[in-house]
């Protein structure tokens, strides 16, 4: 069945004008929040782009598998980053970044400060979560082809922001300072000295010494909640707004 | 807006949108509101005790009493203990230990900040921009201990 022949069924069954007042019906329950102001509306005329926001075009997918399992990726991956934001956020109010304290004070998230299991938690798990879902998301518009031009530029936003993902990864990993991480940050950093010619400097600058020490956690620390939070807004907006543009692409 | 029966569908939407936020907020208000024992200094007791060892004839220094911070002053066979934070904006007031270069302000608490004076055995204002004196608090003396507070 065609895009057009679905339409036509959902307008015969009456079903599309039901979405569309369900949506009216949530539009108008923000603006008795104040939301959506009526004076403001009037300038700004938010209840219009709002509601063009909100319909948005899906593909006309035949299977359970692709409709619930594999079009859902993506999106589970900018959950996953909100939620990361959040409670990363959160964790910034008690994390200290310093080799002698940064420990102590992954241990006073989890046992002292109400709730900071969970929010460490939320942290630790959307984390690792995320690698899986974004590679998941790669390997499904690899596997069907969506990233075949017109939408080839998205596919290198999308690419740039699974290296993203991988950096968070990979610098996250070493802010408790513990065992585990001082050793695992130790490996990986010490993979870049196999480069040819460049590796060992290479190595020197990463670590910002010739060992993983106080200076490697100060850069991995900005890096982890600076400098790659500001690269990947810029990618997402770049990969959401191409996506919006173009469309998701039609099943094959 | 006229109530319909759809509508009730979805004012418990908004409802428990509202509600699923309102817990959230209630969540991160716990988190950020620090406990008790990450804060320093922290609750104490009626009493502080300091070692008399730990202060020199003719030093100063500042300690935690009751949660605030207390200026005390060892000079000659006295111990004065004062409020440390001036009455002017919060600044922690300094006392010239012995051999401590620096300005002339002879027994005067001195606050840097912007130059209020106070006596050292009563708080009184001796010049500067602070309003009120400082708070002095009773101090005993025993043979190896000074112990700021009454039992």
């Amino acid at each position: 069945m065609s895009p057009e022949e679905r339409d036509q069924m959902e307008k015969h069954e009456g079903r599309e004008i039901e979405k569309r007042t369900m949506i009216r019906e949530i539009i108008n329950f923000f603006s008795l929040t104040g939301f959506i102001y009526g004076p403001l509306d009037e300038r700004l005329k938010i209840r219009e782009a709002l509601e063009a926001q909100l319909k948005k075009p899906v593909p006309h997918y035949r299977t359970w598998i692709e409709n619930n399992l594999l079009a859902c990726l993506g999106g589970l991956s900018f959950i996953l980053f909100l939620l990361l934001l959040a409670s990363g956020i959160l964790l910034l109010m008690y994390y200290r970044p310093t080799t002698g304290e940064a420990y102590k004070s992954v241990v006073e998230i989890t046992n002292v400060v109400p709730l900071g299991w969970l929010v460490r938690g939320i942290h630790f798990w959307a984390g690792n979560l995320m690698v899986i879902t974004v590679t998941l998301h790669l390997l499904k518009v690899l596997i069907t082809g969506a990233y075949k031009p017109p939408r080839d530029f998205n596919w290198l936003t999308g690419v740039m922001l699974f290296l993203l993902t991988l950096l968070f990864a990979f610098s996250g990993y070493l802010l408790p300072w513990n065992q585990i991480s001082y050793w695992a940050t130790t490996v990986g950093t010490e993979t870049f000295g196999t480069v040819p010619f460049v590796g060992e400097s290479l190595k020197y600058f990463i670590r910002g010494g010739p060992d993983v020490s106080q200076i490697t956690l100060t850069r991995f620390f900005a890096l982890h909640v600076v400098i790659l939070p500001l690269i990947s807004f810029l990618f997402l907006i770049l990969h959401f707004a191409m996506i919006r543009r173009q469309g998701i692409s039609e099943p094959l | 807006m006229k109530f319909t029966r759809r509508s009730l569908l979805s004012w418990l939407l908004g409802g428990g949108l509202l509600a699923f936020l309102g817990s959230l907020l209630w969540g991160v208000i716990r988190f950020i509101s620090p406990p008790p024992e990450l804060v320093e200094g922290g609750g104490g007791g009626k009493q502080t005790v300091i070692p008399l060892a730990n202060l020199p004839a003719e030093h100063s220094m500042v300690v935690r009493h009751q949660g605030k911070l207390v200026v005390v002053v060892r000079q000659g066979k006295d111990v004065y203990a004062l409020s440390a934070a001036c009455t002017h904006l919060g600044c922690i007031v300094h006392w010239k230990d012995k051999g401590d270069p620096g300005m002339k302000m002879g027994d005067n608490l001195h606050c840097a900040c912007h130059d209020a004076f106070f006596d050292l055995k009563t708080g009184k204002v001796m010049g500067g921009p602070a309003p009120l004196p400082l708070q002095t608090f009773p101090v005993t003396i025993t043979s190896d201990q000074i112990v700021i507070g009454e039992a």
